[in-house]
């Protein structure tokens, strides 16, 4: 039985490499040795000692059966071979290891972003044992959030519940060091976690000690924080302020730094506080049922949850009883492994989700599709420049050179190259690396977070992989020709062969598909743009209120501006927020989605009206407020086409239907945010939390103007005006980094593409120069002798637009379809568009080099030998 | 086979496996010897000092007991044959010898 903790894929490779009658002592020491080292270094260091201890052992006295010294004298011949070869055709070789290089780096950045998702999480040591209290709801969908009282009520052995809950508060800095008056503000998150939840999720401070327990007033930031605030990366023993949402300030201490959590993780710690804090900061009663924090997560190492499910269950009666509004049939726990991917579908959950499936499987899939495409290049000039050294492998031969040496002189050499790609891969990723993050927004790729190891593994895995698949077929493939058949002359290793053509083909496929794929985005994301949302985004800007009273304020000194259009209060913003609710009509029950806005609200926003009116004014002549609803024309639909001046009732009192809208999305077009049936509720000017306005050409601007209007009302609260067209922001960033990643692989498989097709043409034209010339001189034309060259890219173009066009439409709509509520239909365009343009490339790439080869003089042609 | 002498490290693990004694094998001479000349000994570099002493005729070596910790793996015993022990003498005489010679004065 070994070690558990033995690394296994060195142990195996000292198995491998290593001669057996030495194995048995050899492995046995440096396990003991293993063993030992663990007790006094640590499982880490024992590690790379071992690790270094099988390198050191890669000598000849060691490794298995090898003529060693056969092999260090033959590699330099190889190489000297290798190098001849390069200097022959530095073109061609050139392209194909830029090529190559390109393909490894951006194949480098798709493993890097899948890697990001697949370790999400795992940066916790304790992973495995950590798991999330998730509620069903009654009905369908599943709640993240869950009640303070439940971490405190479970008791039992071996499991520890604790709580996590994240507030975004303003914290107040005064100025450090006498640079003037006055104070810095911030918008920051702060956490407030049971002490369970630093210890189980290991959270250290940077000496990668354990955090000091926190007393009331105390809390940990992280260095990034502390930079931000003190300008300090260790500023323990400061101070710094919150300012609550009744305005009351708390001073605070920093207790401990602690680094920065990765980014694939499901937080974002920034201020970490005791979570008695909740109760002081925000009134909240941390042992209620009625309260809910953002998190409770259960530690339990034997891994039996059943037991921790069903004294949850037990409290669904008291939970239930507490909170009227959102039953919970039972609970569940998911693993902190797998809750990340479920996190984007659970309501009132604000953890860092996964990114979504798509994104991950389109750019691991753009990797792979130029990952292959450069190794079928790979293969096509291999062959076709080996065509040139024909004679050379048969004078080998002859002289006594066997298939294996000939076969390891072709694979050394395309070692090499691939070699020489990784090293240009590694600086050009190095280079792109930045720009990917900028493109996803936030770093997905963090060198300092990934371990150098993997680093080492994943390069030996691509050479190994794509050395082999690049170099065996080719060096197979030629070494296997006679001598006798070489010299006469009687090898065709022409344009013909059909393993090209396939390869070829292949590659313009992958062309033809991404170049689709390009056309159908781009294409897609101005139809996004120009889409009917059934409101106006453009010019609306909203303001968030701490009490409702500023709206009053903010409306008169607004009214006095020119340019300001129109303003109104309201509590729901159409496109970011809405509740789903149950309403009761004619005696039955229907599920909307409800707003609860200002009067004036749906008229800055230009909701159009269909019938009846808008909300003229939030209160009767007598004071009280009014009980009016308007609908949307689906939701008309749903009530039977006629609802208009009839009453619903909602919450248990009646309102009346005053007027029907046309549809309007309420929220982003992502996902399955498609149209709903809606009602919009008037709402009360005591319950406003936003002031909405509608400007004149809205300006960067304006939005400051407004900032410093704020600032002279309400000097002490932070502003968080943000525009209407925001909305808009995530598909606009899905949408431009599709297609920045489309623009890219499809301009690199082209290139490749096209560097093949080259290849091929010359050697064509060479192949078959005396036949040309006859042709010439028996009075062919130029034109003729053109065709001839062409007809079989005709061909490989043909079969490829087939192909390509087709897979990319099933493709692209099974994309569009997971990712957007509302995207374009392909249609004829989307396919003559590609065509064309490959066309084009290919005309103006190889047309001068095509005719260059017709027009040739039949005398040069045929005086060759 | 290179010839007869010893070179400094074959020295070294030639004495360590004579007060290892009874429990001379790969890890503890390994370790017997970074101890004590404070420099790390690969095992790489061991297994080649006594691949070298073997041939030389100057050790040899028997299976023993398998232990847990090393996976169930047999140990190699070292131990000096008789020419290996002449040969260390022989080292330790023309040491004596060469010191013997230094004048007291050159030590200071």
């Amino acid at each position: 039985m070994s070690h558990p903790h033995l690394p296994k894929f060195w142990s195996r490779l000292l198995q491998w490499f290593c001669r057996e009658e030495l194995f048995e002592e050899l492995q046995g020491d440096l396990e003991e040795a293993f063993g030992e080292n663990i007790e006094s270094f640590g499982l880490k260091r024992a590690r790379r000692i071992y690790r270094l201890e099988i390198l050191k052992l890669m000598r000849p006295s060691v490794i298995k059966n090898v003529p060693a010294v056969r092999i260090s004298q033959l590699t330099g011949n190889y190489l000297i071979t290798s190098i001849r070869a390069f200097k022959h055709n530095p073109f061609y070789i050139g392209a194909n290891i830029l090529g190559m290089a390109l393909a490894l780096s951006i194949g480098t950045i798709g493993y890097f972003n899948y890697r990001f998702n697949d370790t999400f999480n795992e940066y916790f040591p304790e992973a495995t044992s950590l798991y999330k209290v998730n509620g069903l709801r009654t009905g369908e969908s599943t709640v993240g959030t869950s009640p303070a009282a439940l971490a405190p009520a479970l008791n039992l052995a071996g499991i520890t519940a604790f709580r996590y809950h994240d507030e975004r508060i303003a914290v107040k800095l005064e100025n450090q060091a006498g640079t003037g008056s006055g104070h810095k503000l911030f918008m920051e998150g702060l956490s407030f976690t049971d002490p369970g939840f630093i210890r189980y999720f290991d959270l250290a401070n940077l000496n990668s000690q354990p955090l000091p327990a926190l007393s009331h007033g105390e809390v940990y930031v992280s260095d990034e924080t502390a930079m931000k605030f003190f300008g300090d990366p260790y500023p323990v023993g400061k101070l710094l302020t919150v300012i609550l949402p009744n305005h009351q300030e708390r001073l605070l201490t920093v207790k401990d730094v602690f680094p920065k959590l990765p980014n694939n993780t499901s937080f974002r710690l920034s201020i970490i506080a005791d979570f008695e804090h909740l109760s002081d900061f925000y009134g909240m009663d941390e042992n209620s049922w009625s309260n809910w924090v953002d998190g409770t997560f259960i530690y339990a190492p034997e891994g039996d949850m059943t037991r921790a499910v069903s004294q949850m269950n037990t409290y669904l009666n008291v939970q239930n009883q507490a909170n009227k509004d959102l039953q919970i049939s039972s609970y569940r726990l998911d693993n902190i492994l797998e809750w990340p991917a479920l996190e984007a579908s659970l309501h009132n959950s604000a953890f860092v989700p996964q990114m979504h499936p798509a994104a991950v499987a389109g750019t691991l899939g753009s990797a792979i599709g130029i990952l292959l495409l450069a190794c079928f290049n790979f293969i096509n000039t291999s062959i076709a420049l080996s065509g040139n050294r024909l004679k050379e492998i048969a004078v080998r031969k002859v002289l006594g050179g066997n298939r294996t040496s000939t076969i390891a002189q072709f694979i050394l050499e395309n070692f090499l190259m691939i070699g020489i790609a990784v090293v240009i891969a590694l600086a050009l990723t190095y280079y792109m690396i930045p720009g990917y993050n900028a493109m996803m927004s936030y770093e997905i790729i963090q060198p300092d977070q990934i371990p150098w190891t993997t680093f080492v593994y994943f390069g030996l895995v691509l050479v190994l992989c794509v050395g082999l698949m690049a170099s065996a077929y080719p060096a197979f493939y030629i070494s296997k020709f006679p001598s006798l058949a070489i010299f006469r002359n009687k090898v065709v290793l022409s344009g013909k062969n059909r393993l090209m053509t396939v390869l070829l083909t292949m590659q313009f496929t992958l062309c033809f598909y991404n170049i689709f794929g390009l056309l159908v985005t781009a294409d897609n994301a101005s139809y996004q743009e120009r889409l009917d949302r059934g409101y106006d985004l453009g010019g609306v800007i909203n303001i968030p209120l701490s009490q409702p009273q500023q709206y009053t304020a903010l409306e008169d000194r607004l009214k006095q501006q020119t340019d300001v259009r129109q303003t109104a209060g309201t509590s729901s913003l159409i496109g970011f927020s809405f509740n789903n609710h149950s309403i009761g009509f004619n005696g039955q029950e229907y599920e909307v989605a409800e707003l609860g806005v200002g009067a004036g609200y749906l008229e800055t926003l230009q909701v159009r009206l269909i019938n009846g009116s808008m909300f003229s004014q939030s209160e009767t002549n007598t004071g009280e407020a009014r009980k009016e609803v308007v609908i949307n024309k689906m939701l008309e639909e749903q009530l039977g086409g006629d609802a208009l001046n009839k009453p619903v009732t909602f919450n248990g009192e009646k309102y009346t239907v005053i007027g029907v809208v046309e549809n309007f999305n309420l929220r982003q077009i992502m996902f399955d945010n498609k149209v709903k049936p809606c009602m919009v509720r008037l709402e009360a000017p005591s319950s406003y939390s936003y002031a909405t306005l509608k400007v004149d050409g809205l300006t960067t601007d304006k939005n400051r103007e407004l900032e410093a209007l704020w600032y002279e009302l309400f000097p002490q609260e932070l502003y968080g005006g943000f525009l209407q067209e925001d909305v808009m922001q995530q598909v606009r960033q899905t949408n431009f980094i599709m297609i920045n990643i489309s623009t890219i692989v499809a301009t690199i498989s082209i290139l490749i593409s096209i560097l093949g097709l080259y290849t091929l043409i010359s050697l064509i034209a060479q192949k078959r120069k005396k036949e040309f010339g006859v042709r010439k001189v028996m009075g062919a034309s130029w034109q003729q002798i053109t065709h001839l060259l062409g007809r079989d890219i005709y061909w490989i173009l043909g079969i490829a637009a087939l192909i390509g066009l087709t897979g990319g439409s099933v493709v692209m709509n099974a994309v569009f379809d997971s990712i957007y509520a509302y995207h374009i239909d392909i249609d004829l365009l989307h396919y003559v568009w590609p065509t064309m343009i490959i066309l084009g490339i290919v005309v103006s790439a190889l047309g001068y080099k095509m005719m260059q080869t017709s027009k040739l003089n039949p005398v040069e042609q045929l005086r060759t030998e | 086979m290179k010839g007869t002498q010893l070179g400094e490290l074959q020295e070294v693990i030639l004495l360590s496996i004579l007060i290892l004694d009874e429990d001379a094998y790969g890890l503890k001479i390994q370790q017997d010897i970074s101890e004590r000349l404070n420099r790390r000994l690969s095992r790489g570099a061991l297994h080649t000092a006594l691949t070298r002493l073997s041939e030389k005729g100057f050790v040899t070596s028997h299976y023993g007991g398998a232990t847990q910790e090393r996976g169930g793996r047999r140990k190699r015993y070292y131990a000096l044959t008789v020419s290996g022990k002449a040969s260390l003498r022989e080292m330790k005489t023309l040491r004596d010898e060469m010191w013997s010679l230094v004048p007291s004065t050159q030590l200071l």
